[in-house]
């Protein structure tokens, strides 16, 4: 008998073992466990912080997270993982204003959509058992939060491609139809896959800030292999930015602003890859 | 506890004698027979009559233990909702839930439904002139056969809607995992299924079609007497009822031959038995991993596993069996089905047909057991037996059985662990406990420790870990670890998850939290 040990997703997935059917079964857990979120609000200990008006990264620094009312919350973190590239990469002030200046786009999609329960979802937050069965762990910080952060965590971290897109998309639309039915309500799925992107683009660029930061005190192997990962993820944040160009053919303002930031975004991976 | 002699021999005796309704039955209607003649309220030599009096006594004996053991216990396999609902869908799982007490509920009622409709007859007969419908009054034996004819009609029907429910679920499940190939040949198997899976509309077409085509005939003066009366209109819609309930029973029946499912899983069903037959295991586990695949209970999902195991056994490949075995294990606490399929209903009632002849082979093999186990045997085999133990569902033996093995070793981790996750499937509380132990025990082990793995990357705040051991096929692998935990982070992370276990089970892991 084999005795593989308990894996995590994450594991399957560097060994080219994530099959369709385990993330399906992933996708609906995440489902279930956003609605047992919706159902013991009161009762879990939930953060708001996209809300909150005040940002405290992760270096410590307070920013103010909103301006005019409104949240810039993304925007905050987003220049969080920037600042830390730049420490290692020296990106520049300009670069990282410009960078700030046309993630708006990013953020507002982001802010304006229905949150659901978070509870970061990446690959390594699931295990699979003896039986296949996928299993969750990991409660420690719950917050509200767009669910599409979930949902692009399960289906693009990690270092590998293991669904195409179409899988992908297969998989997004299961989520859809699995909250559709579950919430007994519509939800627009042109806006759905729009926010997706834009999620996307930010978990791609705060993965990219995490590796950095980490490859600093790493062996050369897991350097390498993380310089490999950064590529892959840069090279991801601006496939979201071509679809979301695309789809923003009849918004002239909107289309300008996702080039500015791909143009930006490209910078940034010359200047880390190079 | 684990060298503690908690074994209360008179509560396990009394508990094993209520799992054997059948057996205990005969017992206590022999006696209730002997008190009966005793007090003289039974004649010596009895007649067809009084035979049936004892029949029936039987019947409420078993049918008495038969709760017992259902609601005192055992675990129920209870469907939930697959959705929320309201009060209407609450009270139709509750019945759904509850099929005994439809039948107690529907034998108490048939005798008195047949005094409506003998009533009701009388008053067409009164109302027309006419003597054409003679009135039916039942004596003792009629009602004792109309109580128990209602019995197994309000359990069977009761039994049957859940069954329909669940395969109208399973097939709601499978079309929203294939919605993308939902194409025109699907449609058509989905209509085909659609035939098979809804007897409750077939039976409402039936009924409803039966009683329009009477109002019908009725207006037109072709039906009886050409009359138009309220008394006609009820009994045709009682008629109409009746038509409906035969309906529903036939469909169903016809679901059982027809449906895809079924068709499938008699086919592997005889496949698997005629190569066990003649030997050929290889490929009757390969029938039997087929049949697995079709959706099925959670009660049949244990039987699979266990047959399963027993095709490996007799292949030689123990380690398979054992594993098997333990799969079946981790199924028996869990209470929530998913989906079936219609020949669910047809294998639970041969199941409890089959019932006793399960108990006289169990009855066998404790003799076997009790022989061999003069014999030195180790661990690995004391612990097989346990799992084959949970065979015949003999909790309360296996529980006796895993007391001892610890007992014997206090300071095995292993034997806690087997203890805890026995405990876990079984849903009892002292479980935790059992992890504590066995955790308590391996943190003491340096050799123990390099059995835990980190989950995520390297060292951190706070690190997960789970217990990987070297070989033993019992012991899941799923022990997750948490240490270097802040203690309000343990708190908000312990009462979250206290929520995810409640509502999402065992999809959703209970860590233990140790400190570094």
């Amino acid at each position: 008998m084999e005795h593989s040990g308990q894996k995590t997703l994450y594991e399957l997935a560097k060994d080219g073992r994530l099959s369709y059917p385990l993330l399906a079964e992933t996708v609906d857990l995440v489902c279930d466990i956003q609605m047992v979120g919706e159902k013991h609000r009161d009762e879990l200990s939930i953060e708001n912080v996209i809300d909150k008006e005040k940002y405290i990264s992760g270096r410590g620094i307070i920013w103010p997270n909103k301006i005019e009312g409104k949240s810039i919350y993304f925007i905050n973190k987003a220049r969080d993982a920037l600042n830390i590239i730049s420490e290692h990469h020296r990106l520049g002030k300009q670069l990282i204003d410009d960078f700030g200046g046309s993630y708006g786009i990013v953020n507002s999609l982001l802010v304006e959509y229905p949150r659901e329960l978070y509870k970061d979802s990446n690959l390594r937050n699931f295990l699979v058992g003896n039986y296949g069965e996928v299993v969750a762990i990991d409660f420690e910080r719950l917050m509200l939060m767009p669910p599409h952060l979930e949902l692009v965590k399960v289906l693009e971290s990690g270092a590998r491609e293991y669904v195409n897109e179409k899988e992908r998309n297969g998989l997004i639309m299961r989520y859809i139809l699995t909250m559709e039915h579950l919430k007994k309500e519509r939800i627009n799925q042109e806006q759905f896959f729009i926010v997706y992107d834009a999620a996307g683009i930010h978990n791609h660029v705060s993965v990219v800030g995490y590796l950095t930061d980490y490859s600093a005190v790493a062996q050369p192997q897991q350097r390498l292999e993380m310089g490999i990962e950064t590529a892959q993820h840069f090279r991801r944040a601006d496939e979201h930015v071509q679809r979301l160009d695309q789809t923003y053919e009849k918004d002239p303002k909107a289309k300008t602003e996702i080039r500015e930031l791909g143009k930006v975004i490209r910078e940034i991976e010359r200047k880390v890859t190079k | 506890m684990s060298g503690e002699k908690r074994d209360i021999d008179l509560g396990l005796q009394l508990r094993e004698l209520i799992n054997s309704p059948f057996f205990t039955g005969l017992g206590t209607t022999s006696l209730t027979f002997m008190a009966l003649l005793e007090l003289d309220l039974l004649p010596q030599t009895p007649t067809g009559e009084d035979a049936l009096k004892v029949m029936g006594i039987y019947f409420a004996e078993t049918l008495g233990l038969g709760l017992v053991k259902e609601y005192v216990l055992k675990n129920r396999t209870i469907i939930k909702p697959d959705e929320p609902g309201n009060l209407a869908k609450k009270l139709k799982y509750s019945v759904l839930n509850n099929p005994r007490l439809a039948g107690i509920a529907s034998a108490l009622c048939l005798p008195g439904l047949f005094n409506v409709y003998n009533n009701m007859l009388m008053w067409v007969d009164k109302t027309l002139g006419t003597s054409v419908y003679p009135p039916f009054n039942p004596n003792n034996v009629t009602t004792l056969l109309l109580g128990t004819i209602g019995y197994l009609a309000g359990y069977l029907s009761v039994e049957l809607a859940k069954s329909n429910e669940l395969v109208a679920r399973g097939f709601r499940e499978y079309r929203k995992r294939h919605y993308e190939e939902d194409k025109k040949e699907d449609k058509i198997t989905n209509f085909y299924n659609s035939l098979f899976e809804h007897p409750d509309r077939a039976a409402l077409i039936a009924g409803g079609g039966y009683f329009l085509k009477n109002m019908v005939d009725m207006y037109n003066g072709i039906g009886l007497g050409s009359q138009v009366s309220p008394a006609l209109t009820a009994m045709w819609a009682g008629f109409s009822v009746a038509v409906a309930v035969f309906t529903y029973f036939g469909w169903s029946a016809l679901s059982w031959a027809f449906h895809p499912n079924s068709l499938s899983l008699m086919k592997n069903i005889l496949s698997r038995d005629f190569n066990s037959l003649f030997h050929r295991y290889e490929q009757a586990i390969k029938d039997q991993k087929e049949l697995m695949e079709i959706p099925t209970t959670e009660a049949n999902e244990f039987r699979n596993h266990l047959r399963l195991g027993d095709l490996y056994l007799n292949d030689d490949k123990l380690e398979q069996a054992v594993d098997e075995y333990y799969k079946a294990m981790g199924l028996i606490n869990k209470k929530d089905r998913s989906y079936t399929n219609p020949l669910d209903v047809v294998s639970s009632i041969a199941r409890s047909l089959t019932e006793m002849v399960g108990e006289i082979s169990y009855l066998k093999e404790r003799v076997v057991e009790s022989l061999s186990q003069r014999k030195e045997i180790d661990s690995k085999v004391r612990l097989r037996r346990i799992a084959n133990q949970t065979r015949h569902m003999e909790l309360i033996n296996a529980d006796k059985k895993i007391r001892e093995e610890v007992a014997s070793d206090v300071l095995n981790p292993e034997a806690h662990l087997f203890y805890a996750k026995f405990l876990s499937a079984v849903g009892d509380r002292l479980a935790e406990k059992e992890y504590e132990r066995f955790i308590s025990l391996i943190m003491d082990d340096p050799e123990q420790v390099k059995n835990f793995e980190r989950i995520g990357p390297g060292p951190s705040r706070r690190e997960i870990l789970t217990y990987v051991p070297e070989e033993d096929v019992f012991l899941d692998r799923k022990i997750v670890l948490v240490r270097n935990q802040e203690k309000r982070m343990i708190d908000d992370e312990y009462n979250a998850l206290k929520i995810f276990n409640k509502e999402l089970g065992e999809r959703v892991a209970k860590p233990i939290y140790v400190k570094s």
